[in-house]
């Protein structure tokens, strides 16, 4: 009697050990199965931390809310193949939150009040009633600003984007009061940007983004390194009322993140229209006016 | 005894079948197929020049009725809804959306549709998707390739061909100078007078 | 006989007052003067180098200042080199001799500053290499580099070639004993012996340079108010602009002349060749010149007046009563009317008078420029919001002045150096004027 309740103890040991190791082994089969492919393994990384240092973090620990640079295969001169981007703001949403500036000075380590948008308070007439604007970049079809560039230091991409090459930019600001919707910031000085040009540059970037060098100049690029891999810009992700649609014009399709709808539809449907339409620079952000708004106008920032 | 014994290798069996299954329905899964038993079917069909997509749901080999199913189009930077009026399963599991006309697709008009049943109670989430040769080829209208903010090689043939004129003619002239200073200078060797 | 006599004691005359001298106590302060603005200017640019633009008080939306300004009259200043070099040479005005070069050498120094200034104002001024490696003709910019390079080395031409006999005349009173000084003038004299062929060599190079000169001259200017034109900016895009500057530009580099006449004629006494009939006729100039000029700042400012668009309207009104007011109405009527109404009358055009006048429309002209370039900036269309309070307005900064300060200097310094080196008034060509009118005295007494 107890010999084989011996025996069937240790068989019951046995099988559950080997019961125990099938589950691990499935359970680490899971495991590997379910890694993501294109995480990269590099041991440290060099990050801003939130009081303006440059510290060195262990890849492993990076939260993935903090915007990871990469360098593309593409032509940075010709952009994402394929794609011709587009921006739609809707100004019957936008009450000044002013969170997509905030996120476009984190992504691009930029002062707050420099940031690459600019949010302005608008009346078009006297009656008429006040709104808030949010102004990116354009990145028009007929840019002004390319054009007087004596040396080709912005450039128009195939995929739409106006971008601007800092190590050719000569600091002439001709493409600064060129751009009728003063969409460009200049460095003035070094120290404006909480970092060290010296040390900016050994993080890789993705290089059709705007970098900081002292005396050159920049704007939004519509976030390559995110719309280089079907990520929306930062602006767009980080707005809490989805003012911005962003996507791509062949495709037809533009998404504020959560909601996803046809460019043309949504054009159509809400009678969108372009800043200064008449000034011929063709825009590639359009605007949906203030009607049926969201939110009364206040004044006053609301607080974050 | 012996039942016992036959017990214990029944739970271990079943206990290693169980995993192995719970690995095949999480790799099932990564195929774009349900986790659970549930599963989408995609099939595309023509009727009348209309374009229709079909999705059936079954549910362990039998179709589940009344299950509101979804259908999107996978786009750059998100998934667009596809409009439909009855997206609700009939009683064959199948539920049929048309196909837009005018939705443009990849550069050989290829799109992506996906066919999801959202967060149901029973189900969970359930999706698929499927590649269709139905949309509008779309390519990028390619850029002017001589404008005034094109790059410096490829400026309009009027602006280039006149300011280089202008320089080649005036600074001709200019070095017909410097060469007038030489003839100057020449003239004076041998201190004519 | 009596004529050769004449003349050679004409020649000894010309030679004593027209040779260079040397500096005497005031003409060393001047030196000392120059150069200590020089040097702090120097040093504003060093630590300008230093610490990048935010030295000076443009920001993103006034991101031209003074320094462009500066720029826009210097090149409107070196109009003046064609204006008396050429357009009155080729309307046989004779009297003009012994202006032409104070209005060449002051042509080619502010042309020289002009470019150097620009080069200031580069916030990457060592890429600077970028513009001829990687131009791009489209750029207004690019056109402007062109034009102002060929006319800079056409006024150095124009400069130089006439130059040639009086350097000669140097060379050989130079003595031996100054070797240095005697090296020099051999070099650039060019072995000038002032045989039929040299000559006739010099007055077909001057008189085509004479006429290649002119559009060149109405090029740089027109080219530099593209720089503005070409943008949509209220208060610059405007058709006008380009013979608006041109006009103002021959203006000011003509007040300039008149300035320079003046105190060289006072300093070198020189009341024998710089006369009152010099003054009278430059004065009348000026005062043709002044009202062209005003007719294009009547077509500049009535016709968006009129029409009082959004921000052009906007625009407008800060010149005309707002805070730009005052500046604006000084410099349109010290430096545009009065000049005309003061010089209509004979005794407006003696030299003092006009001394003062000129350096009025001088002034005048320079903080014209600058109300061209920098009101402008504060209308964007998309109003200036959410930034410090001191984007709001530019007030140059003691770095921009002082750089501003030394680039006047410098161009100073040249025509000063100019001026001690070389007779600034052309003795072969006043010779050549003076034997013209032996030649009617003879026949007149032949007669």
């Amino acid at each position: 009697m107890d010999e084989n309740q011996n025996n069937t103890r240790r068989k019951f040991l046995k099988a559950g050990a080997f019961a125990g190791l099938a589950i691990a082994g499935s359970v680490g089969a899971f495991e590997v199965l379910s890694q993501d492919d294109n995480k990269k393994k590099s041991d440290t990384v060099k990050l801003l931390s939130p009081d303006g240092k440059i510290v060195e973090v262990d890849s492993s620990e990076i939260n993935p809310q903090i915007p990871e640079f990469f360098v593309s295969d593409h032509n940075v001169r010709e952009g994402v193949p394929g794609k011709k981007f587009v921006m739609v703001i809707d100004l019957s949403r936008c009450r000044n939150a002013g969170k997509c500036k905030t996120a476009c000075s984190k992504m691009h380590y930029l002062p707050e009040d420099r940031s690459y948008i600019k949010i302005n308070k608008m009346q078009d007439s006297e009656k008429a009633s006040p709104y808030w604007m949010p102004t990116p970049c354009f990145h028009c079809d007929n840019p002004p600003c390319v054009k007087v560039c004596p040396v080709g230091a912005t450039f128009k991409l195939t995929d739409g984007v106006v971008g601007i090459d800092n190590d050719r930019c000569i600091g002439c600001r001709f493409c600064m009061v060129a751009c009728p919707y003063s969409a460009r910031v200049f460095n003035w000085s070094k120290d404006e940007f909480q970092l060290n040009v010296e040390e900016f540059k050994d993080i890789k970037q993705h290089a059709a983004c705007s970098t900081h060098a002292l005396g050159t100049v920049e704007k939004c690029d519509f976030c390559p390194s995110k719309t280089g891999h079907d990520e929306l810009p930062d602006c767009v992700v980080a707005c809490p009322n989805g003012v911005f649609y962003f996507g791509d014009e062949v495709e037809d399709v533009v998404s504020n993140g959560e909601e996803t709808v046809r460019l043309s539809q949504l054009l159509k449907d809400k009678s969108g229209y372009r800043y200064l339409e008449d000034l011929g620079t063709k825009p590639r952000v359009y605007y949906l006016p203030p009607v049926d708004r969201q939110f009364p106008f206040e004044e006053v920032k609301p607080e974050s | 005894m012996r039942s016992h014994t036959i017990s214990i290798k029944k739970i271990v069996s079943l206990v290693g079948i169980c995993s192995l299954m719970l690995c095949a329905q999480y790799l099932r899964a990564q195929d774009s197929t349900a986790s659970g038993e549930a599963k989408l079917d995609i099939s595309f069909s023509e009727q009348d020049s209309v374009k229709k997509i079909t999705a059936k749901l079954t549910h362990a080999g039998s179709a589940v009725a009344g299950i509101d199913i979804h259908f999107y189009v996978k786009k750059s930077f998100g998934l667009l809804p596809l409009e439909g009026e009855n997206i609700t399963t009939d009683d064959n599991g199948e539920s049929t959306i048309d196909f837009p006309t005018d939705l443009p697709g990849d550069a050989s008009g290829n799109v992506v549709v996906i066919a999801r049943v959202e967060d149901d109670e029973n189900l969970g989430t359930v999706e698929a998707s499927k590649t269709v040769n139905w949309g509008l080829p779309s390519k990028p209208e390619p850029l002017q390739s001589r404008a005034l903010w094109t790059s410096g090689n490829n400026a309009p043939w009027p602006l280039t061909i006149t300011i280089t004129s202008i320089v080649v003619i005036v600074w001709g002239i200019i070095f017909y100078m410097f060469y007038q200073l030489v003839v100057i200078k020449r003239a004076g060797k041998y201190n004519k007078t | 006989m009596e004529v050769s006599k004449i003349e050679s004691v004409q020649s000894d005359e010309l030679l004593k007052d027209l040779m260079p001298k040397k500096f005497g106590i005031q003409g060393r302060l001047w030196l000392a003067l120059l150069l200590v603005v020089i040097a702090i200017g120097a040093f504003a640019y060093y630590r300008q180098l230093r610490n990048g633009l935010i030295v000076t008080d443009m920001r993103d939306f006034t991101s031209w200042g003074i320094y462009i300004s500066n720029f826009v009259f210097f090149v409107a200043i070196s109009l003046v080199g064609s204006l008396v070099s050429a357009i009155l040479k080729l309307t046989n005005a004779d009297w003009r001799t012994p202006l032409v070069r104070i209005s060449e050498i002051t042509a080619v120094a502010a042309i020289t500053f002009a470019a150097l200034i620009i080069i200031v104002d580069m916030g990457r001024p060592e890429r600077f290499w970028h513009l001829f490696v990687y131009g791009r003709i489209q750029s207004p910019i690019l056109w402007d580099v062109i034009v102002i390079s060929t006319y800079f080395v056409i006024s150095v031409l124009l400069l130089y070639i006439p130059l040639l006999p009086d350097i000669a005349i140097c060379r050989d009173t130079t003595p031996d004993s100054s070797k240095w000084k005697k090296r020099f003038y051999t070099v650039l004299a060019l072995n000038w012996r002032g045989n039929k062929k040299q000559y006739d060599v010099i007055h077909k190079c001057i008189n085509i340079l004479a006429v290649l000169v002119i559009p060149l001259a109405l090029g740089i200017h027109t080219v530099t108010s593209w720089l503005f034109a070409t943008t949509y900016r209220a208060g610059w895009d405007s058709s006008n602009f380009g013979p608006y500057f041109v006009a103002g530009a021959f203006q000011a580099g003509c007040a300039g002349v008149i300035a320079v006449m003046y105190v060289l004629r006072n300093h070198y006494k020189l009341q024998k060749y710089i006369t009152e009939l010099h003054f009278n006729n430059m004065g009348k100039l000026l005062v043709l010149l002044s009202l062209i000029y005003l007719y294009f700042n009547i077509n500049e400012y009535l016709v968006p007046g009129y029409k009082m668009k959004t921000v052009d309207g906007e625009h407008l009104h800060e010149m005309f009563s707002g805070r730009y007011a005052p500046l604006f109405w000084s410099v349109q009527i010290f430096g545009m009317i009065l000049p005309i109404i003061v010089l209509l009358f004979r005794k407006g055009r003696k030299p003092v008078p006009m001394l003062i006048v000129a350096i009025l429309v001088v002034v005048g002209a320079w903080f014209k420029r600058f109300l061209i370039v920098v009101p402008t900036q504060l209308h964007p269309f998309i109003p200036i919001e959410g930034v410090p309070e001191s984007w709001h307005r530019y007030i140059p900064t003691w770095e921009e002045w002082a750089i501003t300060s030394a680039s006047l200097a410098g161009a100073l310094l040249i025509i000063t150096l100019f001026v001690r080196l070389f007779p600034i008034i052309p003795i072969w060509e006043t010779k050549e004027e003076k034997m013209k009118i032996n030649v009617i005295d003879t026949t007149k007494q032949a007669v």
